[in-house]
């Protein structure tokens, strides 16, 4: 399990050099994977969870660590949430489409096409979930967000 | 107004999303005394309109064309801007570091590196999808098979689709022919998996949901698109791949 957390770790840190995450990003970039990824090992091995909801909740993680080192290290958000969601993109259940599409078995392959489908539903529920609750809990953190700025400009304008 | 433009245009092209190219177009163009600003950005096009008291209003409209991912440009762009807003930058020198990012050819790491990382990715995805030290080194030759594809795409300037298709029919391929010949005790389904991950679209999908969560629902549904592109190009491409290793091995190929 912890040899599967390193791996993912290495995975996204090599996969932000692919995106070009500026250096000093590169290993929060991996942290905040690796962390959604052991969420998902644990969630899916563990406790014996279904694949769509140990997604979820790794997305979950996922979206919330971004948002958190988005704010302390005032980058976008972006940043951390592109490479770190890629380990719970579900190119297993793409690939199991595919496969049992070409051996004729139609009732597994729609079986995987559903759960395909469900997986990436669900991270965007996730990013979804976060990007609104950050919105309420973490307004009055750092001008990091685009409306504190504009409210502060309008502001100075209206001072002139 | 150009700073502003050439801004949203280095960040629509580095990917990324629409109200943050907006806002920061917006916040540049609040620096000139323009009683009235509207900016907008679209997946493919840029529009900027800015009106001045007793004069004709000013628009100029930009096509992206080129889209790729490069966070390093967003992250430079956005200290820009905001450092411009917070009066630390003039209205030159930020115009000047801009087109400094834009003419940029040079990328952030050296050319061998990407090829590693790409290898990198498929290894620790193997190790993350419980491959055995087996599955590990039939990633990295697939993985590498990988590399060189992208290697000969850029060459050849294959479109993003094909490339996409290619990719994932060489990695089909090879990760049949491995297993028939090869290691036949490996997992083909690990290998197959890790080797696509590189492949499968994440990046449309984040962007996506953030679009459309934003209420722009127009790039948004743009993103979605591309994102239903990606993963249609890659199952077909593996699909084409597994057809053409058993016509060429024989049935006992998908067993």
């Amino acid at each position: 399990m912890i040899l599967k957390i390193i791996g993912v770790f290495i995975a996204i840190v090599a996969y932000s050099v692919i995106i070009e995450t500026p250096r000093r990003f590169l290993w929060l970039s991996g942290l905040v994977s690796a962390v959604g990824g052991a969420v998902f090992v644990v969630c899916n091995e563990a406790w014996r969870m279904d694949m769509v909801l140990a997604s979820f909740w790794s997305a979950l993680g996922i979206a919330l660590l971004s948002h958190i080192f988005a704010r302390a290290f005032r980058a976008p958000v972006t940043l951390f949430l592109v490479a770190g969601i890629l380990p719970t993109v579900p190119g297993a259940g793409m690939y199991r489409t595919v496969y049992y599409l070409i051996l004729g078995d139609a009732s597994m392959s729609s079986f995987y096409l559903t759960q395909t489908l469900e997986v990436a539903g669900v991270i965007a529920l996730a990013i979804f979930l976060m990007d609104s609750v950050s919105r309420i809990f973490l307004k009055r953190d750092v001008g990091t967000q685009p409306w504190t700025k504009e409210r502060n400009m309008d502001k100075k304008q209206e001072e002139k | 107004m150009d700073t502003a433009v050439l801004a949203g245009e280095i960040m629509q092209r580095s990917g990324a999303e629409t109200y943050r190219v907006e806002d920061t177009m917006s916040h540049i163009m609040r620096k000139s005394h323009a009683t009235r600003i509207e900016t907008s950005a679209f997946t493919t096009m840029l529009l900027v309109s800015l009106q001045e008291e007793g004069r004709q209003p000013l628009t100029v409209v930009r096509r992206v064309h080129k889209r790729g991912m490069n966070l390093d440009r967003i992250v430079h762009v956005n200290e820009i801007s905001r450092k411009l807003c917070g009066d630390s930058l003039s209205l030159e020198e930020a115009y000047a570091e801009l087109k400094a990012i834009e003419q940029e050819s040079q990328k952030l790491y050296r050319p061998i590196t990407y090829q590693a990382a790409t290898l990198l990715t498929v290894i620790g995805f193997a190790v993350f999808f419980g491959g055995t030290w087996l599955d590990i080194i039939g990633g990295g030759i697939v993985g590498a098979v990988l590399v060189g594809i992208n290697l000969l795409g850029k060459k050849l300037r294959f479109n993003n689709v094909f490339q996409d298709i290619s990719a994932s029919i060489g990695i089909a391929l090879m990760g049949i022919i491995l297993k028939q010949y090869v290691f036949w005790n490996m997992n083909l389904e690990t290998v197959i998996i890790s080797g696509i991950m590189p492949l499968v679209p994440g990046i449309a999908i984040t962007n996506a949901v953030r679009d459309t969560l934003m209420g722009d629902y127009l790039s948004g549904a743009a993103r979605i698109l591309e994102a239903f592109m990606q993963a249609a190009a890659v199952a077909v491409g593996i699909g084409v791949g597994i057809v053409i290793a058993s016509a060429l091995i024989g049935e006992k190929v998908l067993l």
